[in-house]
């Protein structure tokens, strides 16, 4: 592991004692996630749009949208959100995302860049990426992607800044 | 079983991701991700932080030598 002493940019860096490869981890959490990243819609979100589109109707649906971290380290399409695993710690909360806030036209919605912010004492378990999820009777999910840069390991102050950007394809 | 994500496509720099647990699906996960063009190593035992994994140059594939220097 490489030490360096580096100026820091954001709050929460022990300037005095620094590992590069920690920096650069948190760099990249830092970055809002401009890298690739591996997104996919499981099999739960699949059936959710089925229904909305072509039955006009599905009570997991519900009212506005939540963006959240998982911990899950391989999940695959036929994860379901009761079965992720989030991060536990002072200052991790899901994220609302409002119905009428997402932008966008043809085949792709957009929504503002949101912030995770670690508080005290940091999270447990590692970050291994993010959902949106629906609020409904049964959350399901509508978008999970993989970070490729994880996994994080985030303590007091660290930050994860995330942009939702939806393609159909 | 450990579980190995390329870092980016092609990059041949794979992180550690944590070993898989319930709930966790390691072959449709790797399927998924290679729908991004991400490579997935699974191993048995803990291989270190990150696992280096080049693709061979076309050319050396092809005569059958490494493209190791010196050698």
């Amino acid at each position: 592991m490489q030490t360096a002493t580096l100026a820091a940019p954001w709050p929460g860096l022990d300037t005095a004692s620094l590992d590069v490869d920690g920096w650069i981890a948190r760099l990249r959490a830092h970055l809002g996630h401009i890298l690739a990243m591996a997104g996919f819609l499981p099999d739960e979100g699949e059936a959710l749009i089925g229904n909305l589109v072509l039955k006009n109707t599905d009570v997991d649906r519900g009212t506005d949208l939540e963006l959240m971290l998982f911990t899950n380290v391989a999940p695959g399409e036929t994860i379901t959100e009761a079965t992720l695993t989030e991060p536990t710690g002072t200052g991790y909360a899901r994220i609302n995302l409002t119905d009428a806030t997402w932008t966008g036209s043809g085949d792709t919605r957009s929504y503002a860049q949101q912030t995770f912010t670690a508080g005290a004492g940091g999270w447990t378990g590692s970050v291994q990426g993010y959902a949106i999820v629906t609020k409904g009777t049964t959350p399901r999910i509508v978008a999970i992607e993989v970070d490729p840069s994880g996994p994080y390991t985030f303590n007091q102050n660290d930050t994860y800044d995330v942009t939702p950007n939806i393609t159909f394809a | 079983m450990h579980i190995y994500l390329e870092t980016a496509p092609k990059s041949g720099l794979f992180n550690h991701r944590g070993e898989a647990g319930p709930g966790d699906d390691p072959d449709s996960y790797t399927g998924m991700m290679a729908k991004s063009k991400l490579r997935v190593i699974t191993t048995a035992d803990y291989q270190g932080a990150r696992i280096e994994q080049r693709e061979a140059a076309p050319e050396a594939a092809a005569t059958g030598q490494d493209n190791v220097v010196g050698d």
